[in-house]
């Protein structure tokens, strides 16, 4: 597999930090591909864009090598062929890395990112994203806004962001299994 | 973010082998990874050693149903090996004369 990443480490390190045994089994406690769970977090992701005035917004989980997005705005519906992105290139695994806030005000000039092929080919250049936690303090996943122009995300938007990641994992708690 | 481009790759990304999936195996089950991987092969009907891609795709559809961790990493191998063929079909449109 590819063995660069824009976290600073190998490929093979960031895998075995998402895919923790014990996180894994965590979100698959979830029903996430039940169509009720997409169309929840989609209403919630239409909002955190509207409010925020960003053009697309998603709710996602980070698995052991890929980034699944579970909840999205403004994102063009691949259906069931594209759920997601390779997690090296996933702005959304530095959120869940850290456990905090994560912003990218312009991926372009940004040395972590210049070379971030999912920046790159869908013209998205700024990034905010807040984590979202269970009540066991696994970092899940994480409640994103993207924008195709630079901008410098203020701590009333992460208010607003960490609002969303809030009603997302109430949602989310109504659709475990275990 | 460098990545050295190989034989194969798009953008740096490589497709999914069959390697690629036991590792994933080994490393969500923990200790249970080899018999994890073990049973997963049995029930599949193979050796680990193949290939082709019809062998990986068929690991992957009963890797979804083995159990919901393996459902997760299959999704996840899932999604790699669709964003390849993505970007591979990307990569050659850009590099075809007009």
């Amino acid at each position: 597999m590819n063995l660069a990443t824009d976290n600073g480490m190998t490929g093979a390190a960031l895998f075995d930090r998402l895919g923790e045994p014990g996180r894994m089994r965590q979100l698959a406690g979830y029903d996430l591909f039940h169509p009720g769970l997409r169309d929840a977090l989609d209403r919630i992701a239409a909002r955190s864009a509207q409010r925020l005035g960003a053009p697309v917004s998603m709710a996602s989980v980070l698995l052991d090598s890929a980034q699944l997005v579970i909840g999205r705005h403004g994102v063009p519906d691949a259906g069931d062929d594209l759920q997601g992105i390779p997690a090296e290139w996933s702005l959304c695994a530095h959120t869940v890395l850290t456990g905090r806030p994560y912003l990218v005000a312009d991926g372009d000039a940004d040395p972590r990112h210049a070379g971030n092929p999912m920046l790159a080919l869908t013209h998205l250049r700024s990034y905010a994203g807040v984590p979202l936690t269970d009540g066991s303090g696994h970092v899940l996943g994480a409640h994103c806004v993207l924008e195709a122009a630079p901008r410098h995300f203020t701590d009333a938007d992460l208010a607003v962001l960490t609002e969303g990641a809030a009603d997302i994992m109430r949602v989310l708690e109504g659709y475990r299994v275990d | 973010m460098t990545t050295p481009e190989t034989p194969g790759d798009a953008y740096g990304l490589s497709r999914p082998t069959m390697a690629d999936a036991r590792d994933a195996m080994h490393r969500v089950h923990g200790h249970t990874g080899r018999s994890s991987w073990a049973r997963l092969l049995a029930a599949a009907k193979l050796t680990g050693n193949e290939t082709d891609e019809p062998s990986l795709l068929r690991l992957l559809e009963t890797m979804t149903n083995l159990d919901p961790v393996s459902r997760l990493c299959a999704q996840a191998l899932r999604i790699r090996l669709t964003s390849h063929t993505h970007l591979a079909a990307a990569q050659l449109a850009t590099r075809s004369p007009a």
